[in-house]
């Protein structure tokens, strides 16, 4: 048949048959331990496991105990449980590269707290590097500081009796505002809210000067504003 | 903005930020009658400053309203990882 003609047929070489079966009697022995010369990193790998084996297990005991209250506290103060997670995995491995100068002047629930905190205030300070900070100014705002005629907070209707705060679509219309929100801001706005803090420890804990903590609040306030008027209040 | 203006009144954008620090701290008396000359004049940061209560207290709700809970699947994950890592 013609397609005979492009059948393109495997050689067999016996020199590559010969390494695979060396390989394969090599790891055999090396697995069932036989007298042959163990290559050094291995040796090394195996000692410095067998060093670590407290260590881990310390560390998996506290995975057990504190690992739900560290996950919670962090779910809390970042936008995504994904985020959140490797920031937990972050410190914790933190912890363990220092586990040394851990002395257990303090319980080592305060201690991975502290390391997280840290980590999470590292995370918000490489975000607010990046984050953009002169697009609010034009959209918002003419230059001489006063609003864009078309962004001006027009009146709402609010009727404080009726119910719609509890209303199934006005939580979607909100979800989705604070999800088109820039992910710092976002926090920065929902940080009030977690355990009732003040503006100071905001700020430390974001690592943030004050003026520019009343600023972000202000921005992330306007857009919300924006969004609620034109997907909930003015429709 | 330039002379007296400048002196007595600020501007929209500083208004903002300042009705924003007026709920979470007591501002000094010049700061309040300051900032009340702008609200006395500016119907738009009028309006913001009742609006921003209006989403403050919607997202107050909201976030008591949310489920934050830790699974133990999410836990045996991070146990893994970290298994994994050390």
């Amino acid at each position: 048949m013609f397609y005979q003609n492009f059948k393109i047929k495997p050689d067999f070489g016996w020199n590559g048959f010969y390494q695979r079966i060396n390989f394969a009697v090599f790891f055999v022995l090396l697995k069932t331990g036989l007298p042959i010369e163990r290559p050094e990193f291995l040796i090394d790998l195996e000692n410095k496991a067998a060093e670590n084996e407290p260590h881990r297990l310390l560390m998996n005991q506290w995975v057990d105990a504190y690992g739900r209250d560290l996950l919670k506290w962090a779910i809390l103060r970042v936008s995504s449980k994904e985020i959140a997670e490797d920031l937990v995995q972050d410190s914790l491995l933190a912890a363990f590269q220092q586990l040394v100068k851990f002395e257990g002047n303090s319980s080592p629930k305060t201690w991975l707290m502290a390391i997280l905190k840290n980590k999470i205030a590292d995370h918000y300070r490489e975000n607010f590097k990046k984050g953009p900070g002169s697009t609010f100014q034009q959209t918002y705002f003419q230059e001489n500081d006063t609003w864009k005629t078309e962004e001006m907070p027009v009146f709402w209707e609010v009727n404080e009796k009726s119910d719609w705060q509890h209303h199934p679509e006005f939580s979607k219309v909100l979800d989705q505002c604070l999800g088109n929100l820039n992910e710092n801001w976002r926090q920065v706005l929902l940080s009030k809210f977690i355990d009732e803090k003040d503006g100071k420890s905001i700020c430390q804990e974001m690592g943030i000067q004050p003026t520019n903590y009343w600023q972000i609040l202000h921005r992330a306030k306007s857009q919300m504003r924006k969004c609620l008027e034109l997907n909930w209040f003015n429709t | 903005m330039k002379g007296v203006p400048a002196i007595l009144f600020y501007s929209c954008q500083k208004a903002g930020q300042l009705i924003e620090q007026s709920f979470q701290e007591k501002l000094s008396r010049l700061t309040r009658f300051r900032l009340l000359m702008h609200t006395f004049i500016c119907f738009a940061c009028r309006e913001y400053e009742k609006q921003s209560l209006v989403v403050e207290k919607a997202i107050q709700r909201r976030m008591k309203d949310k489920n934050w809970s830790v699974s133990t699947e999410d836990l045996e994950r991070l146990r893994k990882k970290v298994n994994a890592k050390i």
